[in-house]
């Protein structure tokens, strides 16, 4: 909402606040204060036409067209004090002999513009005719601002409008609807800075009955309609087309603008209808029973839907209740007898058509938020006046009718209120009884005192907003100013503090960054090509509304966003890049992650996973999971390897450092990898990475095709992993890890080496040392892998070293024996043979 | 250099073999030379050795004589044996140094560590910051119940605060959401907790925005919830002050000023003094006394308890501190700017 600096001040008293100056002006700074510190929170101030020195007004003498120039005229206007005759050339052509017209003469300025003397095409132009436009005044730019006959000719133009005063444009509160208007605006000023305000005078009703109105419906509460006659349609003054231009509303013609001026003005939307195109003419408000047309002011054909409120004349719709009129009914400019609406519809069934019709206007705006219901009268009447002064209206008949009973919407009932836990609310010592409704009545509010503590709070008509005790305690506290409240901690007696589940996903992301990969926070959207992750799927979570194609559905997976991510980097001409997010990903209620996730669960322990709505129903699944995503060379702080590149196993050992940690003391849990296919995936170089025998995460490089589709370099690595189970588990706090003695036999080391063809994995191998190894096994290194003419082709060596120890005996060569003979007979189990 | 007689060495002789031992030692090369001369000089078959030995046939005055002669030699030997090996040995160590020279201005071969995000940091400190005061950090879905998101916090269907949340749905005949705020994770809280209450909620949040420089249709929000007895706006405003000067400096001011939330009543916008900004104070979060609808939607008494609630947009926070203009920023992962925090 714009406010126009003068014309708020014309409705409330600032003169003597602590806004105003010792001479009486309004300090504007001062003003923006108050108002932002009291709930009535200022978006900006603008100073449209500022700029403008020295414009006169000027009569036009006469005008030729140029000699030189089809579209420019060379006109003579009076000079200063209106007297002489000064030459310009004016590319204009809606002014005639006699005018009276703004004068910018050379010496003088408009908004972003000195003037100075200027040729143009052979003729020495004095300055210029200004344009409504030029001088901010307006929107029209179909040619100069041409001023009512009658102007004081040589006076300066600021003296005639409030040319570049302040306009304060407040972003209004959802329950604030009374702040969409300069009265208002003013009511509230009044009541934060404890002066009065005023109403504009507006004449009574029409002796004479209008046009015939039923109410058939409840949806609204009063209606008021004027009957005009003799209405010239014509542009609005100048001071008027300022007011609108100020607000940022256009001006179209008097009655509309007049309409448009009083909905600001005093916060009640109003409808001119041309009386002699309305059938009867009568009127009947109704709700719709569905499927009538009507087409709106904007030329859209509009299909009504049951409940709309509709206003019907003797035999069709003619108006979209508190929306939008009808276009057949509309005032144009042959128009002579103008019918003028004002009428208090409810709020929720305007919302609903409004959302519906995806139309928003000032009307709608006005009435969804609630206008005051005692307005309409007024506000009509003011029309009323204005069309009186303005365009020569004569008014022959007012029409009125209410609602038998008033609705719902319009009743403020009375609050009562226990002052002493508002004072404990707001915590301001001050605030007693007697405060509490000095405050109040300062609102406009009835109130008594209905005992100790006790008042009882009757809101004005306008403020639909003050229905609870917990309402009252803010205004009271807002208009005491809130800057009274003190500041005091609270004595919580709650416990804080991270839970073990919180401190171990922190942990888990610096595991990651010690290991070279920096965060990453990517939009979790997804179109619908999007490289799958852990436990591939089809099933999304698809959006109703998406913001656009490519983020029609949440992503099922980190990776796509992680790859996104690493692609810009390169487009930055990155030579690598390494790349981790912790995040949530989305699936299907019963998608496959779920049994994963019960899987893992079965293993680590844990409250469940899902999210439940309040009756009960499931929510998509959303586990949290670790995302890596790597390409290019591995670079140090400063050094290059040019052969030194991000691989699969460099994210491989990233993962069991984190599983490692996450399940550390509580059976060190291992993901098992098991070689996988997978779409986009390099078949010979991913594994799924499994606990209890559920894939929990994967681990691989990007399949050639892949990396070039996405205008990757190779190779390209990616992993997920599941961690929600590994939260979970750890959700309800853990047991205290135990110490186990340290051994004081001292380790047997011994080296083994497995020659297997290449189609049994090192993991195999792996499995066959510990098995041999069994309990004795205290850790197992890899250290070698061989192929070549010993070993035959095809097959390759693998050496891993063990180190065993028992913690209740040296351990002897028979041990040593034991254990190699175990190996050997595992080994010959996978088709493997022990080197001896 | 003449052999000594084995048998008739004089007390000159001894003298000129114990020169020319010392002089050997003192002139070995290297240890292995060195240890040569030893060998020669007083192993098995030196001169020394047969010394020794001819010793038997002496008498006992001569063998005397004799034992303290041949005493002087092996002292005399053996100190110059020991400077030479000491001076060896310093020589050896020194060329090994030398040799073993690096040049350790050469970078070392180390990933460096990576940066944790922009907004988890400023989050993180945020949450610490409340945890310091005794809340507890809750957590909840993205993809929300409606019940949760707006039933609960008293923003019904038909209420315009709904529709200007410009909510995008996942399913509009379920009610399923992705949650506009973290304040469901506040309901949830409330609907299965007794007060007393003293949580913060952090977590991604989205609204139906388009992308440009200062809004993104997902964002940060760090909302807190205290519920109990006696909870007033006095605690709301000593809480915040305390925040805002852990984060922004001792020395801010903040101020409450009155504005409008479904789930709060009375509401307020908190502004923190800021230097630079030309009124000299920046908007940094809003709060307000919990609305007693939400509290008794959510099965607490509203008679008998009271609480405060505020919501944090962490990106605003992290674009203020850090001086961040463009919000894509933090969204789009470039190293560059990763590894600026």
């Amino acid at each position: 909402m714009k406010l126009p600096l003068s014309w708020l001040a014309a409705h409330v008293d600032l003169s003597s606040t602590s806004v105003a100056r010792p001479d009486g002006s309004i300090d504007v700074d001062a003003l923006v204060e108050v108002m932002s510190g009291n709930g009535l929170e200022v978006e900006e101030v603008t100073t449209p036409g500022a700029g403008t020195r020295g414009v006169r007004t000027a009569r036009v003498l006469d005008w030729a067209p140029h000699p030189d120039a089809d579209k420019l005229r060379v006109a003579h206007v009076t000079g200063e004090g209106g007297e002489g005759s000064i030459e310009l050339v004016c590319g204009a052509v809606n002014f005639d002999v006699g005018d009276v017209v703004a004068h910018a003469f050379p010496g003088s300025a408009i908004p972003g513009m000195e003037m100075s003397q200027r040729e143009i095409r052979g003729v020495v132009s004095n300055g210029m005719i200004a344009s409504a436009r030029e001088l901010q005044l307006g929107d029209d730019h179909d040619g100069i601002l041409v001023l009512p006959e009658g102007t004081p000719l040589g006076v300066a133009l600021a003296d005639l409008l409030p040319i570049g005063e302040p306009v304060i444009e407040i972003a209004v509160q959802a329950d604030r609807g009374d702040h969409l208007s300069i009265l208002g605006v003013a009511r509230d000023l009044a009541a934060i800075l404890d002066t009065t305000w005023q109403a504009p005078e507006v004449p009574a009703p029409h002796p004479d009955a209008g046009i015939p109105v039923t109410l058939d419906t409840e949806g609204c509460a009063s209606f008021v309609a004027w009957s005009l006659e003799h209405v010239a349609v014509q542009p609005s003054p100048p001071w008027l087309q300022q007011r609108l231009a100020q607000c940022g509303v256009r001006s179209i013609d008097v009655v509309v603008d007049v309409t448009n001026y009083v909905m600001l003005e005093l916060g009640q939307p109003l409808h001119a209808f041309d009386l002699d195109q309305l059938r009867g003419p009568s009127l009947t408000v109704r709700r719709s029973t569905g499927g009538e047309q009507l087409t709106t002011l904007d030329d859209q054909e509009r299909t009504l839907q049951p409940g709309d409120l509709v206003i019907d004349d003797a035999e069709r719709p003619v108006s979209l209740a508190g929306v939008m009129g009808g276009r057949d009914s509309e005032v144009s400019a042959g128009t002579t007898r103008v019918l003028i609406e004002a009428a208090v519809w409810e709020p929720a069934s305007i919302r609903a058509t409004s959302r519906r019709l995806n139309l928003v206007s000032e009307a709608s705006q006005r009435f969804e938020r609630r206008v005051d219901p005692n307005g309409a009268a007024r506000a009509a009447a003011r029309a009323v006046a204005l069309l009186t002064e303005l365009a020569g209206a004569r008014a022959v008949g007012t029409t009125t009718v209410a609602a038998a009973t008033p609705p719902d919407f319009v009743v403020t009932d009375p609050v009562e209120v226990d002052t002493a836990r508002v004072r404990a609310l707001v915590a301001v010592d001050a605030l007693n009884t007697e405060r509490q409704a000095a405050m109040l009545r300062r609102s406009d509010a009835e109130v008594e005192i209905v005992g100790p503590d006790r008042l009882l709070v009757t809101p004005p008509s306008w403020r639909g907003d003050l229905r609870r005790e917990a309402d009252v305690a803010e205004e009271v506290a807002r208009l005491h100013g809130y800057d009274t409240i003190p500041a005091r901690l609270p004595a919580l007696t709650t416990i804080g503090g991270l839970t073990v589940a919180q401190r171990l996903e922190r942990e888990m992301r610096d595991l990651v960054r010690a290991a070279g990969l920096h965060e990453a926070v990517t939009r979790p959207f997804v179109g619908v090509e999007a490289l799958e992750g852990v436990v591939p799927t089809d099933g999304r979570v698809e959006l109703a509304n998406p913001l656009a194609k490519d983020a029609a559905a949440m992503r099922p997976s980190l990776v796509e966003g992680l790859l996104q991510a690493v692609r810009r980097n390169v487009g930055q001409g990155r030579p690598g890049t390494a790349l981790f997010e912790v995040g949530r990903v989305f699936r299907p209620v019963g998608d496959a992650i779920e049994v994963s996730l019960d899987g893992a669960r079965e293993v680590l322990g844990g409250p469940g996973w899902r999210w439940r709505d309040p009756e009960g129903r499931d929510l998509p699944v959303q586990p949290r999971t670790l995302g890596l995503a790597a390409q290019g060379l591995r670079l140090g702080d400063d050094w290059l390897d040019p052969d030194d590149r991000w691989a699969v196993a460099d994210l491989l050992a990233v993962l069991d450092g984190v599983v490692a940690r996450a399940t550390v003391g509580r059976g060190a849990h291992r993901l098992v990898r098991v070689p996988v296919e997978r779409d986009g995936f390099h078949p010979g170089r991913s594994v799924a990475l499994q606990l209890g025998g559920h894939e929990v995460g994967i681990a691989g490089e990007l399949h050639p095709d892949e990396a070039d589709r996405r205008d990757l370099p190779e190779p390209v690595v990616v992993a997920e992993l599941l961690l929600e189970p590994f939260l979970r588990a750890v959700a309800e706090g853990t047991d205290p890890v135990t110490a186990r003695p340290l051994t004081r036999h001292p380790a047997l080391t011994i080296d083994v080496a497995l020659v297997a063809p290449d189609s049994v994995p090192y993991a195999t191998l792996e499995r066959v040392a510990r098995d041999g190894a069994g309990e004795l096994l205290d850790a197992l290194w890899f250290f070698d892998e061989y192929r070549g003419a010993q070993v035959g082709e095809g097959h390759r060596s693998v050496a891993v070293r063990l180190r065993l120890q028992s913690p209740e005996r040296q351990l002897t060569d028979a041990d040593e024996k034991q254990v190699i003979e175990a190996v050997a007979t595992a080994a010959e189990a996978v088709g493997a043979t022990l080197r001896r | 250099m003449t052999e000594p007689t084995p048998n008739g060495s004089s007390v000159t002789d001894l003298n000129e073999l114990q020169d020319e031992a010392t002089r050997a030692a003192s002139d070995a090369s290297d240890l292995d030379a060195l240890d040569e001369v030893r060998v020669r000089f007083t192993g098995k078959r030196s001169p020394l050795a047969e010394l020794q030995q001819g010793m038997r046939d002496l008498t006992p005055d001569e063998r005397k004589e004799r034992g303290q002669q041949l005493n002087a030699f092996k002292a005399a030997f053996a100190a110059a044996y020991d400077a030479r090996r000491d001076q060896l040995a310093a020589d050896a160590l020194r060329a090994r140094l030398e040799a073993e020279r690096l040049d350790l201005t050469v970078p070392a071969r180390r990933l460096p560590v990576g940066r944790p995000h922009l907004l988890t940091q400023v989050e993180h400190e945020m949450l610490d910051v409340f945890v310091g005061m005794g809340f507890a950090v809750a957590e909840g879905p993205e993809v929300e119940s409606g019940t949760y998101n707006f039933d609960l916090l008293n923003i019904e269907p038909d209420h315009p605060a709904r529709q200007e949340m410009d909510t995008i749905y996942v399913s509009r005949e379920d009610d399923v959401v992705l949650r506009t705020h973290t304040s469901p994770v506040q309901a949830r809280v409330m609907t299965t907790q007794e007060p007393p209450i003293a949580v913060v909620c952090p977590g991604r949040v989205f609204r139906a925005d388009a992308v440009d420089a200062t809004h993104s249709p997902v964002f940060t929000q760090v909302e807190g919830l205290v519920v109990a007895e006696g909870i007033t706006m006095a605690h709301l405003r000593g809480t915040l002050l305390a925040f805002a000067r852990r984060l922004f400096g001792a020395d801010r001011q903040i101020r409450m000023r009155p504005s409008f939330f479904p789930f709060t009543e009375p509401s307020a916008e908190i502004d923190v003094t800021f230097e630079g900004h030309p009124s000299g104070w920046l908007e940094i979060l809003g709060a307000g006394m919990v609305d007693p609808n939400v509290l008794t939607a959510c099965g607490i008494d509203p008679d008998r308890y009271t609480g405060f609630a505020f919501g944090i947009g962490v990106e605003r926070v992290a674009m203020l501190r850090h001086g961040v203009s463009d919000i894509r920023d933090l969204f789009d992962s470039d190293v560059r700017f990763l590894t600026r925090f």
